[in-house]
Parts: C-alpha cells; structure tokens; sequence
C-alpha cells in the first residue's frame, strides 16, 4: 500500500503541478477503460454539458466515490466558480482546448482516488476559504459545529479579550474561523506537523488574520507538555501558560479503524493526523492533563472525539479529582453522534 | 370629459393605463359601485383596470384629496395618511389649502361686488390651474409609496406543477427567465437549491435575490404560471397545458421568525456511520425539518456545511412566515393580500403560449402580450408588465381608499 500510495501521490502531485504522466495511469486501469478513456479525450465536444455526463460516466465505472460532484467541483475550479449550481446554467458553454487538458489531468488524479479538496486545491470551511495541500488534514463539516459552540461560549463571556490555544491546527480551520468571527480572539496555534504550520500560516495571511494568531511547530507529548520544535520561532513558555479556552480536533481514530477508512483519506492524508493509537485516546488523555495546568480557572476545552470518548472522558475527570476538570457537555453533531466534549477548569475549594 | 382628461397632465403611472372603456366609466356607475357590497372581487379587478381613470379629473378623486388635506389639517394620526411620505406631501396639502382658500375668498368677493367679476374670473382660472398641477403631484406622491413593502431581500421559489417533465422543463424556463430579470435589473443572486430532473428540467428551484424594493419588482410574479404548447417529446403534435408555481417572498431576519432549536430536526446526506475524522467526501447538503409545521427545506449551494444550513434556515423562516402571514390574513381582503404579495398560491396569474407566441396575463385586462421568447429573456418587457401591474395594484389600493373615506363621510 504504501509505494502504491507514494506512486499515487507524486503523479498526482505533478498532474497538479501542470505535467502530464500519463503513462502512470495505465498501469492501473482496466483495459477496456483505456480505450473507452481514449476515444473520450474529446476534441469534438468540449461543452461543459458533455464533459460533466462523459467524466462522471467514467468515475462511477471506476468505482470513485461521488462521481457527479467529483466532476462538478472539478468543472467549476477550472471555470473559476465555487458553486456548482452555476454549472448548470453553463451547460453549453465550450471550455477551451487548454481548460480540457487541465480538466483531464484533474480528472486523472480523481481516478487515483486524491480528494476533490485537494484536487481543486481548496474548500470551505464555515465563512472562510481555506487552501489545502496534501497530506495536511482536510477539516471536515463536524468541526464547523466545535466552532460553533466556542463562539458560543465568547459571545457569553464578559471579557474584552479571550486568549485560545489550539493543538493540532492542521490547515488552521479552527482557529482562522474563530478569529475570522470573533474580534474578542487572539490565538495560539501549534503542530506537530512543519507542513501544517506552514499552511495553516498561508491562510492566515491569505485571511489578513497576521495579528490574531501565533502559528508555532509544537508538540503535545505523552506526558501533557508542550515541546517547541522550531526554536527560531516565536517563544511562549507553554508550561508556564494560561489560556481561557483550549481547543482541539486531535487525532482520533483507532488505529485498528485506519485500514477501513476510503483510500482517499488513507493514501492521501497525514494519518497522523487521525491515528488516536489503539483506543484513539492517544492524544486525547494528554490533552487533558495540559489543559489541567494551562486553562485559567472557569476556563473551559473544547475537543471534538470519537463517539465512544465522552464516556471516557467523564471517567477519566472523575478518577483525576486532582486535576480540577470537569465534564461539562457533551454535544451531537447532525448525525446525531456525540462528538463535542467541553471540560471545565474548576475552582479550588 | 375626453377632452378633460386629455387636457390635464395625466399621471404619470396612470398614463399607461388604457382607456378602453372611458365612456362607462360615469361617476354615477362609480358611486353606485363603492356603495354596494362588493362580492365578486375578479369582476371588480376586472372592471376597474379597463376603465377607471383615477386622475383628479374625477370628482371622486377629487373629494378623496379634500378628505386628506383636511385630515392632515386637523394634524391627527389617521390611518389615510399612513401610506403617505409626508416629507414631500405636507408643502403640498399646504399649498392647497392655501389656493382653495384664495378661491373661497375670490368667490365671496364676487358675491359681494359683482363688478369685480371679470377681475376676478381671470384670478381664478389662474389658481384652478394651479390647483390642477398640484393635485397631480399630489396624486403622485401618493401612488408613490401605495402598495410598496420596500424589501430589499427576497426568496424566490419555482415548483413545477402538473405536467411531468414538460412542467419541469417550462419551469428551467422560467427559471432562466428570472436570472435574466435578475440581471436586467442589477441585482445579485444566489441559488439555494436547484432540483434537476433527468430530461434537464427543474423540479424545484429556491433563488435568494437581493437588490433595491426587489421584492415590489418580483411580486407580482406568484402564483401559477401555465404553459401551452406541443412537448419537444410530444411525437403526435398535440398541444398540452402543464402548470409551474412560483412564490415570491421576504426574507425573514431571526427577530422575526424566532426558531427554537428543539424543534428543528437538522439532517445531513454525510454517511451516518463513524462520521468525522472517519469520513472526508464533497457533500454538504442540508436538510432542516421543523417539526411543529412538517416544512421541510434543503440547501446545497454551498460547499460549506455550516452555510448551507444557514441558507436552509433563512428559506425555513420564509416558509414559516408566509403560513403565519397567511393564517392570519386569512380574513384580509384580496387586494390586502395582493399587496402583500400574498396573493393566492393557486391563481392561475399567466398563460404562455407557443402557437399563439403569446403571453396573457390575467390579472389585469388586454394584459395579452407576444414575442414569448423575448419574454422570456426577462427584460423590458417584463419589466413593462411589472410596472402594469404595480399600477393597477395601486389604483386598487386606491379606490380601496376613497372607498373607505365615502363610507366614514356618510
Ligand atoms: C484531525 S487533524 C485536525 C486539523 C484541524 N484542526 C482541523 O480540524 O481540520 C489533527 C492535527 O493534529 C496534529 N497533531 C497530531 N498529534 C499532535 C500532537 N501530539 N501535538 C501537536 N499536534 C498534533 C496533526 O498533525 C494534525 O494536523
């Protein structure tokens, strides 16, 4: 699997980067794909119409998943859109000879099974746009809702300013979206992952977000401390610390779950970024013992999880009285799974 | 009275107005009509938008101005002058109360020194021209702001009716016919939901249009629209009638429709399963079930979720809104509702047809238009028949009015 995935992923990386290697794609298609893919290299027809009916034929016979929007999402990137439904109106209109070979070469990267977000080299996350490069982890629709609820939270808070830290920032969804919507932000966010730090740090700027949040390369380790990797960056004493809010989307897969997951996301993303070790609390049970430390008093941590976790998690405050944590909520995304956990920094008494 | 009307600067939104049926329209048939306890409500429409003239050269139009001027004179809220930007009305009505005074003053002096008639009748003619010109602004100002709700974000929905496929393609028409409008006017848009069918036909589309008082210029398109015409999948050449719906309506801001989260059942096409970290596809779509009405309403125009729900709840509150709207006003009269652009949902409002290449509408008479195709482009001529109907819809309003005002002064 993994020189499969190495294969997979170069020749994508240079269909993106405009080469054309096609010879790759040969090795891995049915014979009889081949020629139909052949024949259909369009000269006659270029209208958007056809191609959108010719290119989701082929990835449905391919067993790609979301064949029409796969195509849809490709169509409107090279037409410059974001908007699919404007495709529609646009059904007769003719791309240039230039527009089909790019959408060719997209469309072959789509048959390697790369995510329509990297593909298109971009998605959205609630009100902001974000760029994506793999293998940096693609924010899924769930994390608008941890959002949410943080948003919440600010919005009933009375302080002026609110101090975040986010561990495991990935593409920077969280903390971008939360400083994009609130003015009372000012984060910190940190990764283990140099190319997550550096894409989340393209998108901020890409956001004019410069001032609102700190992008550090940091670890969270076992024993809930946070070690700089990077030390010609930006010095905070994270074991010294305090935040009013730590958010998280951390790792949490079990490993045992990884080789059932789409080869979308296993060839294609860091699965560090899921890997949440045999129970998927890897990452999770430091999280915890950081934010015992590093949230003030009646400061709260938000972390989306597994469905299984927040069961865990009560236990867990439970058992660690001493750390002054406790479960505070757990909320549901749409699908109705338990998958948002707020812990509470308490008092002494 | 011809000669009359020609005579004076007619108003302008009144000047497209026909007049078919000027001889009828004497003021005796008119009274005898506001007195009596209007049933058939077509027929009245009907009537009034062939004939009446509501210039100031009517009698009735004219005592409806006096009522006004006296009412604002006596400077209490009355309800008349609600409708009425008083910012520009109020130099006018003084301005009249000024005039008619001087005529009343000119009168008395004749009365008393009959010598100074000649005098006298010059001076007069004078003012009554000048009363003239300024009832007709008047009158101006008053239709201005008559039947105008001003909403600058509205929602349009298009739904195909009977007719299978052949609705559903008449419906992608229309649909592209209001991106044209849309465009024609300036304003901006977008798509909330589309439902396409297999032949490319739409089953239902919901468009969120912003843009100056858009929804005074998109109202009057609600209702039902029917199609008349040979099917392109029609082999035996035979003529069908398929219907397509459409509804305009407000946007309703959260102070408006307040939804209380507990009664919304929030669903999502993401597989059910693991979900989160476990999953990654494209598919943002939302669905919002509230449970209470059982209006159910989807969103997928956006690629994030989180939006497309925000854009299912805005379509939600509308829903929501035009059923209170309607249960409500459920007493009101037609043209309360019309004025609202409520109108009725199943009113056969227009026919399209092909062999004829012509459009009716039948709200109002010689409301038969051709060239259907350039209709369809959702231009001027579209504009033209807005702007028709707005001032028919205002006359109405109107009447409604000097109705109200020959009631109380009996
Ligand atoms: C599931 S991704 C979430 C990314 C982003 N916050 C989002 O929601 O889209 C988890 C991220 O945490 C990072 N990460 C994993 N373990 C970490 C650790 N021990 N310390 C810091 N970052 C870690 C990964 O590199 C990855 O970018």
């Amino acid at each position: 699997m993994i020189p499969l995935s190495f294969i997979l992923r170069s020749r994508c990386r240079a269909a993106l980067s405009g080469c054309a290697y096609n010879y790759l794609r040969v090795n891995i298609m049915p014979a009889a794909r081949v020629k139909n893919f052949c024949r259909s290299s369009s000269v006659h027809n270029r209208t958007i119409g056809h191609l959108l009916d010719h290119w989701s034929r082929n990835f449905e016979n391919d067993g790609i998943s979301e064949p029409v929007e796969s195509i849809e999402h490709i169509v409107a990137h090279v037409m410059g859109t974001k908007k699919i439904l404007d495709l529609v109106n646009m059904r007769e209109r003719e791309l240039t000879k230039e527009e089909v070979e790019k959408l060719e070469m997209l469309c072959q990267c789509r048959l390697s099974r790369m995510p329509v977000q990297y593909i298109i080299g971009e998605w959205d996350f609630r009100d902001i746009t974000l760029n994506l490069i793999p293998p940096v982890f693609i924010p899924r629709p769930e994390t608008e809702i941890l959002v949410d609820i943080v948003l919440k939270q600010l919005s009933s808070t009375q302080q002026e300013k609110c101090r975040i830290l986010e561990i495991g920032c990935g593409s920077g969804a969280i903390s971008l979206a939360l400083a994009h919507s609130s003015d009372k932000v000012q984060s910190v966010a940190i990764d283990v992952n140099k190319h997550a730090c550096n894409l989340t740090r393209s998108n901020c700027k890409n956001l004019g977000l410069d001032d609102r949040l700190t992008i550090i390369n940091a670890a969270l380790e076992k024993d809930g401390i946070i070690k700089i990797l990077d030390d010609t960056e930006n010095k905070i004493e994270f074991n010294r610390e305090e935040f009013d809010f730590i958010v998280s989307n951390p790792p949490y897969v079990p490993t045992s779950k990884l080789s059932e997951l789409a080869p979308e996301i296993k060839i294609y993303e860091d699965l560090r970024a899921l890997d949440g070790g045999s129970d998927g609390l890897d990452v999770i049970k430091p999280l915890l013992r950081y934010a015992a430390k590093a949230l003030k008093t009646d400061g709260s941590l938000f972390i989306e999880v597994d469905t299984s976790h927040p069961e865990y998690i009560v236990f867990f405050t439970k058992k660690y009285s001493d750390l002054k944590l406790k479960h505070l909520h757990t909320y549901k995304d749409f699908c109705n799974n338990d998958r948002f956990v707020q812990v509470l920094k308490f008092r002494d008494v | 009275m011809l000669a009359l009307i020609h005579g004076c600067r007619m108003n302008v939104l009144l000047r497209r107005l026909t007049v078919r049926n000027l001889f009828v329209c004497n003021d005796l048939f008119i009274f005898q009509l506001l007195n009596h306890k209007i049933k058939d409500k077509t027929f009245v429409n009907k009537l009034f938008s062939t004939s009446l003239e509501l210039t100031i050269a009517n009698p009735i139009v004219n005592k409806y101005l006096d009522y006004i001027m006296n009412e604002y004179k006596k400077g209490k809220h009355n309800s008349v002058l609600e409708n009425i930007d008083l910012r520009v009305a109020s130099h006018l009505l003084e301005s009249r109360q000024l005039i008619i005074e001087n005529i009343e003053a000119l009168n008395e002096m004749i009365k008393q020194d009959p010598e100074m008639k000649k005098l006298a009748d010059e001076e007069q003619s004078t003012y009554k021209a000048q009363l003239l010109e300024l009832d007709n602004k008047l009158l101006d100002v008053i239709l201005l702001n008559l039947g105008k709700q001003g909403y600058n974000d509205i929602v349009l929905e298009i739904t195909a009716g009977v007719g299978g496929q052949e609705a559903m393609l008449f419906a992608a028409e229309l649909f592209d016919m209001y991106l044209g409008y849309i465009y024609y006017l300036g304003f901006t848009h977008s798509i909330a939901e589309q439902d396409i069918s297999s032949t490319g036909g739409i089953r239902h589309a919901s468009i969120l249009i912003s843009g100056e008082a858009a929804f005074d210029k998109l109202k009057y398109e609600g209702g039902v629209h029917r199609v008349q015409r040979i099917p392109y999948t029609e082999k035996s050449g035979r003529v069908h009638t398929s219907t397509v719906s459409v509804a305009v309506l407000p946007q309703v801001s959260e102070i408006e429709v307040a939804l209380d989260e507990k009664d919304l059942k929030i669903e999502t096409k993401r597989a059910s399963g693991a979900g989160g970290q476990h999953v990654n596809t494209t598919d943002s779509a939302v669905r919002i079930l509230h449970i209470p009405t059982g209006i159910a309403v989807e969103c997928q125009s956006d690629r994030s979720q989180l939006k497309n729900k925000e854009t299912a709840l805005t379509r939600l509150r509308t829903k929501i809104y035009e059923k209170q709207l309607n249960e409500q006003m459920a007493s009101t009269s037609e043209m309360r509702r019309r004025q609202m652009g409520l109108g009725n949902r199943n009113e056969k409002i227009r026919t399209y047809n092909y062999n004829q290449d012509r459009i009716t509408d039948h709200r109002i008479s010689n409301g038969t238009l051709h060239n259907l195709k350039g209709f369809l482009q959702g231009g001027e001529a579209l504009e033209d028949l807005q702007m028709r109907l707005q001032d028919d819809l205002q006359k109405n309003i109107l009447l409604e009015a000097i109705k109200d005002v020959e009631r109380s002064s009996k």
